[in-house]
């Protein structure tokens, strides 16, 4: 004859496995048994049984491995009920009456064997299509400097998929296009404020890299803007050399509340002396003119 | 604790001070044309400029800072004020008094001087300008003193000129420096 103690350890069993049925990832035992799981658990008994189970309570009673003290009826009748039964009385009378023979333990055990079969089955099935159609649905490209072949900067370079005339971003991570494969080809354009501009199709299976030119007089700007006092002279004869006359400089403020405006010679100066208010600037247009001087620049403060 | 107080009665009486400007047409005052969520934005960025007069006048002071150098960094300080015969804080005395800006920058030529600043906060807005309130530490050889400074940033619609192209633009600049 079992007692009622064991009969509550097994309960906890069959609590576990009607969670598993629940949160099949879930693999482990009441001593793994996370904070979230039992967030979970206490919201699966909601639902069920339309019955509260605290925290508190299922720390103390059902996250320990041995339990001195059988918990309080009305508990055990709501774990019972949860598990499929109608309290805790008719939990004890099956379990009692069915002790003696071995096939409904046998039964146990095959029903918790196909559940775990079956569990892996399906998740292999579900690890086995996320890889595939995972690897199908994204085409990656790397993007390179076409003079030092070294990877673009992420930041610095902005891709759509042109499809009717419609633009959809396309994200760079690591200097690489991340496109979606649906498509045999797509039509990309790139851009950004230091290479000139590109569009090209991309094909399904195509993976060679994607070369940008870079555009002289936006890259020594970068390279002003990078810069410390060192070097001061040359950079005021070469700012003078790549600055039209006409320059525009617009500082977009925080949020796009405000825009400051700089002419030549003010921005010129703020280049000539590194401030600490050019270091908070990040550069996202740069147009040029006819004699390819820069004559526009867009610039966001951060 | 008597610093204090005086340092608060300034601060009062330069908020009170505000809302008097009656030379500004109302049509083109800060408020008239900019939402609060904007004032705050170009609050912000003046402080960058604040930023900028200090490192600045800490590069005058070096004794490693070049004639030459020396002449662009003052066109790049002076671009930031609207007037450069502007008084502000004498950061070189420890007693609260103002000083020529031109006459400051001989006071620190060579004197290594470097500064460092913290806990801005901006006052209500006037007509066109407000006060942003700073301690400033300043530092020379092994000698370190703080300073609370007051500085009056304008902001005004300004003629620019792009080449041959002339724009009204609201713009930003430094005024007095007080104590």
């Amino acid at each position: 004859m079992r007692q009622p103690i064991e009969l509550f350890h097994n309960l906890k069993q069959e609590v576990l496995l009607t969670y598993q049925k629940h949160y099949p990832y879930f693999e482990g035992d009441w001593k793994t048994f996370s904070s979230q799981d039992i967030q979970n658990l206490i919201g699966l008994i909601e639902t069920g049984v339309k019955q509260t189970v605290s925290e508190k309570w299922i720390y103390t009673h059902l996250k320990p491995e041995t339990n001195e003290k059988l918990p309080r009826k009305d508990m055990l009748d709501i774990l019972s009920q949860w598990v499929g039964y109608s309290g805790w009385d008719e939990y004890v009378f099956k379990h009692k009456a069915t002790e003696t023979t071995t096939t409904p333990k046998a039964k146990n055990s095959t029903k918790r064997r196909m559940f775990w079969i079956g569990g892996t089955v399906i998740l292999g099935v579900a690890i086995w299509f996320y890889v595939v159609n995972g690897s199908n649905t994204t085409q990656t490209i790397e993007v390179k400097n076409a003079f030092t072949n070294a990877p673009i900067d992420s930041e610095e370079v902005k891709a759509v998929v042109v499809e009717n005339e419609v633009e959809t971003p396309v994200t760079i991570v690591d200097s690489k296009l991340q496109l979606p494969s649906e498509k045999d080809s797509a039509t990309i354009v790139l851009k950004s404020p230091y290479y000139k501009d590109k569009t090209i199709v991309v094909h399904k299976e195509a993976n060679a890299p994607i070369v940008l030119q870079p555009d002289d007089y936006p890259m020594m700007l970068k390279g002003f803007m990078k810069s410390d006092i060192k070097d001061w002279q040359t950079r005021k004869e070469q700012l003078q050399m790549i600055l039209a006359d006409d320059l525009e400089v617009i500082v977009l403020l925080k949020d796009n509340l405000g825009a400051e405006y700089f002419n030549k010679q003010e921005f010129s100066e703020r280049l000539i002396v590194p401030s600490v208010a050019l270091k908070k600037m990040k550069v996202v247009d740069i147009q040029s003119n006819a004699d390819n001087k820069i004559h526009f620049i867009r610039i966001i403060q951060e | 604790m008597m610093k204090q107080f005086l340092i608060a009665i300034g601060w009062l009486m330069s908020c009170a001070a505000m809302g008097q400007n009656a030379n500004v047409p109302a049509a083109t005052t800060i408020k008239a044309n900019f939402t609060i969520a904007s004032i705050k934005a170009y609050q912000e960025s003046a402080t960058l400029k604040v930023a900028d007069y200090y490192q600045y006048l800490g590069l005058l002071s070096s004794s490693n800072t070049s004639e030459a150098l020396k002449t662009e960094v003052k066109a790049a300080l002076f671009a930031l004020f609207e007037d450069k015969n502007v008084t502000v804080a004498d950061i070189t005395t420890t007693t609260p008094t103002t000083i020529a800006l031109v006459d400051l920058i001989t006071k620190i030529t060579n004197q290594n001087y470097s500064f460092t600043l913290s806990n801005y906060e901006n006052s209500i807005v006037a007509a066109d300008y407000w006060t942003t309130k700073y301690q400033v530490t300043i530092q020379q050889n092994e000698t370190q003193t703080e300073q609370i400074c007051f500085q009056r940033v304008l902001f005004k619609p300004t003629t620019k000129t792009f080449g041959t192209t002339k724009k009204e633009i609201w713009t930003l600049f430094l005024g007095e420096v007080t104590f």
